[in-house]
């Protein structure tokens, strides 16, 4: 999130002494300047997260997962036609879902698939599981999921869906070992569980999840039905 | 620098997002494309909306004219001259 970047900062912010700062955004130095124009503020977030996981990797495929994506530019678009205006050739180019991936990769100069996968919040643990069914098909040890979001354009305020500040998170996931430490994913049926509502996004949640060692589980809601996570020692 | 050098330089600069580069650091004579300034295929087409905004110049998209005009920023200034002072005589 804007200005919770480091791991000390992340743990102060699930302790709640460090919140969001409005305006914090990533330099992403490692991506030469023709290029890092390309990225509107959250994908600037969203490859700064995954580029330092994949630095020794020289290739890795991947699943973006974004609920909006770059709505951003497709909102500034629509009031241009609306304004009778020509639209920006760039924008309308990078407006795709697959735009920050497609970016990613011509920085990282890296041709493996990318899958770019619209997720609402709830299929946050289905976009995990993506990850690890594609790197299996691929027969490849690890993949990357990345998953970032940022709050609608204000236009779409009254309908309320959204973070309330952008996020990224990036986790390159391997298989689980038995008896290794690690996460097991299983789904649960409504009447197993019940988590407290919560307006965080899940990407947050596991965040802190991941952060408190002490915690065993994490419960999370999806279509009616929880995946359930847990931690393995 | 002529003022219109200057605009072009400024205009090209704000139209393509080129965070980390000057009017001067733009050569009037150097290739834009490629080589030089080293802009793309959607740059080129930014760049033809913006002069039609700004100095409204249409601009044929795949015409070997057009080229010739995008090569540098002295061309882009003698095409800008050209169809002001063909908008003069009109009026």
């Amino acid at each position: 999130m804007p200005g919770i970047s480091s791991a000390e900062d992340w743990q102060e912010w699930r302790q709640g002494s460090r919140q969001p700062l409005a305006g914090e955004n990533p330099a992403v130095q490692e991506i030469p300047p023709m290029l890092r124009r390309r990225l509107s503020p959250l994908g600037k977030m969203a490859v700064s997260v995954a580029w330092p996981l994949l630095r020794e990797t020289p290739s890795l495929p991947s699943v973006f997962c974004s609920r909006h994506g770059e709505l951003e530019r497709t909102a500034g678009m629509l009031q241009e036609l609306a304004a009778g205006q020509a639209l920006s050739p760039a924008h309308f180019s990078l407006s795709v879902h697959n735009a920050i991936g497609g970016v990613f990769s011509i920085a990282r100069e890296d041709r493996s698939a990318i899958s770019a996968l619209a997720v609402g919040d709830e299929g946050f643990s289905e976009a995990m599981l993506e990850t690890r069914l594609i790197a299996a098909e691929q027969q490849l040890p690890e993949a990357l999921c990345l998953i970032y979001d940022a709050p609608p354009p204000s236009v779409y305020a009254e309908f309320g869906h959204g973070p309330q500040w952008p996020f990224a998170l990036a986790v390159v996931l391997g298989p689980y070992a038995d008896g290794e430490p690690g996460f097991s994913l299983s789904r649960q049926p409504a009447s197993a569980g019940e988590a407290a509502g919560s307006d965080e996004p899940q990407s947050l949640s596991f965040i802190r999840f991941l952060l408190d060692e002490s915690a065993e589980e994490l419960w999370l809601p999806c279509r009616g039905d929880y995946w359930r996570w847990e931690r393995q020692r | 620098m002529s003022d219109l050098h200057r605009d072009l330089k400024q205009l090209i600069i704000d139209s393509l997002d080129l965070e980390d580069i000057t009017v001067d650091d733009i050569d009037s004579d150097a290739p834009l494309f490629v080589d030089g300034l080293g802009l793309d295929s959607i740059d080129a087409l930014e760049l033809g909306l913006a002069l039609q905004k700004r100095y409204g110049v249409k601009i044929e998209a795949d015409s070997a004219e057009t080229k010739k005009h995008f090569a540098s920023v002295n061309s882009l200034a003698a095409l800008v001259s050209a169809h002001q002072a063909q908008a003069a005589v009109e009026q």
